[in-house]
């Protein structure tokens, strides 16, 4: 055989194994993309589970503000039953915000903060709130890098030749995205 | 010394400046490895052609390599005095548990084992080589003093260097280096004794290669632990950049470092040998900072001043120097204008606080949280000589402002508080203003309260001795049966032991 067969081998064969590792890696991606998401349920979850039990703890010593109490509640049940994604994401934003406005609130009960048991609740759903925030955050990382490698070249022939399709970015809901109005302590 | 410009602001620049940097020095130092089993093989070659020598010595380096990775982090953490975060119930230690958890999520990384040393001051480090059985260390004093927000940095700095994978790196580095340290010894002494001994060096070699070797020998380790020191230099300003990125936060963590720079308290340890791994290297250069180019050259750390610069420049807020004391208008009393006095008070468990009492009329500023963290054991009655104080004078005839941002203080009672007590509380920094009167009604109100969620856990306060001496069921917050299962790592220490 002459050389400029092998030669013509050799790159095809190297071609067809970029090709299939650029595959391989696109298709990872796309599961990190999906399991990703599927851990903001997760934490989704967490949270509607403590919610309730944060509210019945507190609910002796802050009388006063039974709407807030009434209106988390009424935010939470909506969150977890709807399956409308739009719902559910405007929903969410609104628990949000009014779990922090709660926390807030709270500050002003020195009484209901030496309580242990309010206290770990707190605790609790301060963490679940940051692992909800940093588990999008990851989604949204993890979708930039998916993205990215199907745009970018050579890698862009691959995804176009098996169809992948860009996944969207978690976006926060536009009454959402300016920072909540918490009514501070003493002000 | 003055802070050289940061030109990147951005945490992934700073995080990929670094990575290449790390890659170049890496393939000079295995070039460094190379060369040296080389010249040692051409010269005394038992089997010509064959790099006997190299390979073998490598073989050895990495086997050691081997066995430290897959135990080394929670043998390590367990030589240390470590015990499980999770045996812990006590609020705080839940606490970090959950910022632990939370990073990883931010990180992508599987739940690393975390392990709480008995040390005062704050520090972490993480062991391990692989990503998925890393072992994060937290010292007591850590979790003490860092607020949510900066523990969060310092985990998130812990989980650049767990995404990075440098512990495997400089464990593998540190393998090479020993690697290096003994074939440098056959150099020289293959050199300097073939002369008289059997050892005899191969025929045909010209003096000036076998001079070459010698300086070869005589020089590698010296350069491959300085290379070996960069390296950990730039690996740690990557893990800033990448804790940065991780948490999306870089404030918090040089908040955290600007802590920890402040820290003055005890540094006796049980961990010298092991410093270099911590997040602050506090028995060199962080902790006494000369930055001499020779002294920065033998770091393995970069001093905490230009990584504090680097992360503020990321955060976008101005760069102060943490060490140059703040000169600062004296503090001046709300109700007289007369100069508040530090007042040494104690926590509950004796940590130490400091407060800031009028001269005049014994008035009390507590900064932000002060108010809280004085528990029970709060040891003020003492300290407060009642009858010296004046009724306090109108110094400003309108309200009161505060001390230290010169803002008016507001008025506010608080519900959880005896009627009488008037908090006056600034917006701006969150301390508040008590008159005599009002610490004295305080102080009976606290007594009487017994604990709070600020009452810090005892065991923070114990020594290294009272620590290593209680055994863990004391903590346990799960049966324990349920733990032990898991806790094969803690099988190999006790059987080591």
């Amino acid at each position: 055989m002459m050389a400029a067969q092998w030669i013509v081998i050799v790159v095809i064969a190297v071609a067809l194994l970029w090709a299939v590792l650029t595959y391989n890696s696109l298709v990872r991606l796309k599961m990190r993309v999906q399991n990703a998401w599927k851990q903001i349920d997760v934490q989704l979850k967490r949270r509607y589970d403590l919610i309730p039990n944060l509210v019945e703890a507190v609910k002796g010593y802050m009388k006063h503000e039974r709407e807030t109490l009434e209106k988390v509640i009424e935010a939470r049940n909506r969150a977890a039953s709807t399956g409308n994604v739009r719902d559910k994401a405007r929903a969410e934003g609104e628990l949000t915000g009014l779990l922090g406005r709660l926390f807030a609130l709270m500050e002003n009960y020195p009484d209901l903060k030496a309580n242990e048991n309010v206290m770990e609740l707190q605790e609790e759903l301060t963490s679940t709130e940051n692992r909800i925030a940093f588990a999008r955050q990851f989604y949204n990382d993890m979708v930039m890098q998916y993205n990215t490698k199907q745009e970018v070249f050579p890698s862009s022939i691959i995804a176009r030749m098996f169809n992948f399709k860009p996944a969207d970015y978690f976006e926060a809901e536009e009454e959402t995205k300016q920072a909540p109005r918490v009514d501070l302590k003493y002000s | 010394m003055a802070i050289s410009p940061v030109e990147q602001a951005d945490f992934y620049t700073v995080e990929e400046k670094n990575n290449r940097r790390t890659a170049l020095l890496i393939v000079l130092y295995l070039l460094l490895f190379c060369l040296c089993g080389l010249v040692l093989d051409t010269i005394y070659g038992f089997f010509p052609g064959i790099p006997v020598i190299s390979v073998s010595v490598l073989a050895f380096a990495g086997v050691q390599t081997l066995i430290s990775l897959n135990w080394g982090g929670e043998l390590l953490a367990r030589a240390l005095g470590g015990r499980p975060l999770a045996h812990f119930r006590e609020f705080r230690y839940r606490r970090a548990l959950n910022v632990v958890r939370e990073v990883s999520i931010a990180a992508g990384v599987p739940m690393p084992r975390v392990y709480v040393i008995p040390e005062p001051f704050p520090n972490a480090m993480v062991a391990g080589t692989r990503k998925d059985r890393a072992c994060l260390c937290l010292t007591t004093g850590l979790i003490l003093l860092m607020d949510r927000d900066e523990l969060q940095g310092v985990v998130a700095h812990e989980f650049g260097h767990v995404l990075a994978g440098d512990m495997r790196l400089m464990t593998m580095m540190s393998a090479l280096l020993g690697a290096i340290a003994i074939l440098s010894e056959y150099l020289i002494r293959g050199v300097w004794v073939s002369g008289r001994r059997r050892v005899r060096l191969n025929r045909g070699i010209p003096i000036p290669l076998i001079a070459v070797g010698l300086l070869i020998g005589i020089a590698s380790p010296f350069i491959g632990r300085i290379i070996a020191y960069s390296v950990s230099r730039f690996r740690e300003y990557a893990a800033d950049a990448a804790g940065a990125r991780i948490i999306r936060n870089p404030g918090a963590l040089a908040q955290a470092l600007e802590k920890i720079g402040r820290y003055q308290g005890d540094l006796e340890g049980g961990y010298r040998a092991a410093a270099h791994m911590f997040f602050v290297d506090f028995y060199r250069g962080d902790a006494n900072p000369t930055e001499s180019a020779f002294a920065n050259l033998t770091n393995t750390h970069p001093p905490l001043k230009r990584r504090i610069a680097i992360l503020k420049k990321m955060a976008g807020e101005p760069v102060g120097d943490i060490t140059r004391q703040r000169v600062e208008k004296a503090p001046v009393c709300p109700s007289c204008g007369a100069r508040l006095k530090p007042l040494k008070a104690k926590t509950a468990y004796g940590l130490p606080l400091m407060l800031d009492q009028c001269e005049r009329c014994g008035g009390i500023w507590f900064d932000k949280y002060e108010l809280s963290a004085v528990g029970p054991g709060f040891h003020l009655e003492k300290l407060i000589n009642v009858e010296n104080f004046k009724k306090p004078s109108p110094y400003h005839k309108g309200p009161l402002v505060c001390p230290r941002c010169g803002v008016k203080l507001k008025a506010v009672r608080d519900p959880g508080l005896p009627k009488s007590i008037v908090l006056e509380h600034c917006p701006l920094c969150a301390g508040t203003w008590l008159n005599l009167e009002e610490v004295k009604t305080y102080i009976k109100w606290r007594r009487k309260k017994k604990v709070t969620h600020e009452a810090l856990p005892e065991e923070l306060f114990w020594t290294r001795a009272q620590w290593r001496k209680t055994p863990e069921k004391r903590f346990r917050r799960v049966p324990a049966k349920h733990e032990e299962e898991n806790d094969i790592a803690g099988m190999i220490f006790r059987m080591l032991r």
